[in-house]
């Protein structure tokens, strides 16, 4: 008669989770006993049937579906969210530096366009376009007059700068296309310019950095971003812009409208 | 399965590094695929699944706890993805002929059958058995493993293991004994 315990005995014999000792005290008891042997032959049958059934290949591309599924995931994100949301998502998923970085950047908004925008112009949820004027209300978006536009080469990453100015506030708005990682980097003169925002239209960048003169990421593939700054004073000097990788550099300078002397 | 490399990766991702999610991607895609196959016998809900796993996976990685098995933690996701799915479809499906070995077209007609017969036995089982067994013999987990993934003891893994050897020993009784008198 098989009991409970040699049930166990049994199965886990199969599946080689028997300690030596029992094992040996195994092999014994099979020798005598024709029930167990029996029961360990059925056992040892059906791992075998099991064992034939073959691992399937998974669908061919289906890491690459996967990232294009996240990528339209998060690219659909930034486009429904709130612009709280989108600025969040462009300083990383990490929940305290995105909770922390989206907070700063939305009081430092918030402050900058009750100056120079008044109250009346809180932005709604449905006016935003992606990347220009997203942190800006629809009537000051339409107020953005283009200041300057550079387009450039760098090895095999082409793209195109522009300076956009509504008021006291500038956007920057830099389109990268590329098979090679360029590293990019905003520079300004902190007297004069302060960072309020960054946003990316996917996440073709990785790390992103800020500190009061620059903005700085590395960018693979293609995507776009913006910076948006706020003047400090009425004269200002042209922003810089620097592309570096592995097959050239390349410097311009951005003009933001009232250029200093 | 280095979980100190797949912490490391998603802490990548955290940080904005979409690309890092790639090795993890390719890392695990076959057998949670494979896992899903069995769970649910069809290859286009096993594709499904295992692509909206990765990408729950990306979105919920803010709540992966880098002490535990990355592997772990996105089994459960998916193992829920297959549950819900099993259970909206309650009804079986007829058996998916890309199931049986689509990598070997000599495969001799009985082994064919013989993998039909395995799988849709395996479907006839509830989920709870269906899943110890896949485990055991398609991911090959040890005891303690499964334990781990599944978070109950190594007791009812035990136990859930023998029961569901039993029930698909009786529902491929004839085959047994087939292949017990070869």
């Amino acid at each position: 008669m098989i009991g409970r315990g040699d049930e166990e005995l049994l199965n886990r014999e199969i599946d080689g989770e028997n300690m030596p000792e029992e094992s040996a005290a195994l092999r014994e008891r099979l020798a005598r006993d024709p029930e167990m042997q029996a029961r360990h032959g059925r056992l040892r049958e059906l791992a075998r049937m099991l064992a034939t059934v073959k691992a399937v290949e998974p669908p061919p591309r289906l890491a690459e579906e996967v990232l294009r599924m996240i990528n339209r995931s998060q690219r659909e994100r930034l486009q429904r969210g709130s612009w709280l949301d989108a600025l969040g998502a462009a300083f990383g998923r990490t929940p305290v530096l995105r909770y922390a970085y989206t907070f700063a950047s939305g009081l430092a908004v918030g402050v900058v366009l009750l100056a120079f925008l008044g109250p009346t112009s809180t932005p709604t949820g449905s006016d935003r376009s992606l990347l220009s004027g997203t942190v800006l209300p629809e009537s000051r978006r339409d107020q953005l007059q283009l200041i300057d536009r550079k387009d450039f080469i760098v090895g095999r990453t082409r793209g195109s700068a522009t300076t956009k100015r509504s008021g006291g506030l500038i956007v920057t708005e830099i389109e990268l296309s590329g098979a090679a990682p360029v590293d990019v980097a905003l520079e300004f003169d902190h007297n004069l310019f302060t960072l309020l925002a960054f946003e990316r239209s996917g996440w073709t960048a990785n790390g992103i950095s800020a500190s009061a003169t620059d903005l700085r990421f590395r960018h693979l593939g293609a995507g776009r971003y913006a910076a948006v700054l706020g003047v400090k004073e009425g004269r200002l000097p042209p922003l810089r812009l620097v592309l570096e990788g592995g097959e050239g550099r390349l410097e311009r300078t951005l003009a933001t409208g009232r250029e200093g002397p | 399965m280095d979980n100190g490399d797949d912490a490391e990766l998603a802490s990548r991702c955290l940080r904005g590094d979409q690309q890092a999610f790639e090795p993890l991607v390719t890392r695990y895609e076959k057998v949670l695929f494979n896992v899903a196959l069995r769970m649910v016998g069809n290859h286009e809900d096993a594709r499904d699944i295992a692509q909206t796993t990765f990408a729950k996976a990306y979105e919920k990685l803010d709540t992966y706890d880098s002490r535990y098995r990355f592997f772990s933690w996105i089994y459960r996701i998916m193992m829920n993805e297959a549950l819900n799915l099993i259970g909206r479809r309650r009804s079986h499906q007829p058996l998916d002929p890309r199931l049986v070995s689509p990598d070997d077209p000599h495969e001799s007609a009985e082994a064919r059958e013989l993998s039909e017969r395995i799988q849709g036995a395996l479907l006839e089982l509830p989920p709870d058995y269906r899943e110890v067994l896949i485990l055991r013999h398609f991911a090959e987990l040890s005891y303690g493993e499964m334990s781990a993934l599944l978070a109950v003891p190594e007791k009812t893994v035990k136990s859930r293991l023998y029961t569901a050897r039993q029930r698909l020993g009786e529902a491929l009784e004839v085959l047994l004994e087939r292949g017990g008198s070869r």
